[in-house]
């Protein structure tokens, strides 16, 4: 049984979901998103895969950035702020994750 | 940042290749602002932080991974969009920019100097001034020539006028370079 393979295409496909979910929340920077993400064992994902999907996302233009001055002596970070297309995007990533997971709840009721 | 921190960076950068200068040092610098939060936050080790954000090559391809699969392999449909998009900057661009870049400036400029040259001659009039050049400074409607009070009024609204014009070209030329770019981003 190898449940990790299929642990980490649940995790691929829902990554930028949780990604959008977090940003949409607050604006944030990556090394805040992956902390959030790393709270849960289902979500948790590496620098390599985080990084690299938020740039497809700000050239999608779902995201925008800005290099904001940190007060704690560290360097600026790059802010992550959800925009208008970014949240009809995710409003569409909704309604079909509801969709999910109705379906599966009723194959399982049944 | 240690020689093992900044030799990975390198390593990164230089497999980032493919990509232009300006987004590569936004990367390098945001992985860079990473490390100092693992370095800071987490103590991490320069070893500890390239173990866990892994080999050089394969992050540099993670971020290379859709601009390949994107830009891989002759398609014609992409081809004539390339084309259209190059013949039609090109071509606008040899009108809007030049015509645009010399408008906005001079009739800002012009909006300013034309009330200040109203208010020269109104003054000069009312103080009956004998100073040369002054009477090249009028307004002539068909056979009369405006009065020294009218003429700053005059002059002030042709001021007020020509700098909104070139104010208008300016954000126009802005907007236009601006879509130019952000549409070759997209391409």
């Amino acid at each position: 049984m190898n449940i990790d393979e299929w642990k980490s295409q649940i995790k691929r496909g829902t990554l930028e979901y949780s990604i959008l979910l977090l940003i949409q929340a607050h604006s944030s920077y990556g090394y805040e998103i992956i902390g959030r993400l790393n709270e849960w064992d289902i979500l948790s994902a590496k620098e390599s895969t985080v990084y690299p999907l938020l740039r497809r996302l700000l050239k999608e233009e779902y995201l925008t950035s800005s290099w904001q001055e940190t007060a704690e002596g560290l360097p600026p970070r790059k802010y992550y702020t959800i925009t208008d297309t970014g949240r009809k995007y995710l409003d569409a990533m909704s309604v079909e994750w509801d969709n999910l997971i109705s379906a599966i709840q009723k194959i399982k009721g049944e | 940042m240690d020689t093992i921190l900044s030799s990975y960076l390198d390593k990164t950068d230089r497999y980032l290749k493919p990509m232009p200068a300006s987004e590569r040092s936004d990367i390098i610098q945001e992985i860079k602002s990473e490390i100092s939060e693992l370095q800071m936050t987490e103590n991490l080790s320069s070893e500890q932080i390239v173990t866990r954000l892994g080999d050089p090559r394969e992050l540099a391809s993670a971020y290379l991974g859709d601009a390949i699969s994107k830009g891989s392999g002759f398609s014609f449909g992409r081809f004539l969009t390339v084309l259209a998009f190059y013949s039609v900057v090109g071509f606008s661009g040899l009108f809007v920019i030049p015509v645009l870049g010399i408008i906005a400036p001079v009739f800002m400029v012009c909006g300013i100097v034309c009330p200040l040259a109203g208010l020269f001659k109104a003054v000069v009039e009312l103080l009956n001034l004998n100073i040369p050049f002054a009477e090249h400074i009028v307004f002539v409607y068909g056979s009369s020539e405006a009065g020294p009070v009218m003429t700053f009024f005059l002059a002030l609204f042709t001021g007020i006028f020509l700098f909104a014009a070139g104010y208008g070209a300016w954000k126009l030329l802005v907007f236009y370079i601006k879509a130019v770019s952000r549409t070759h981003r997209k391409l």
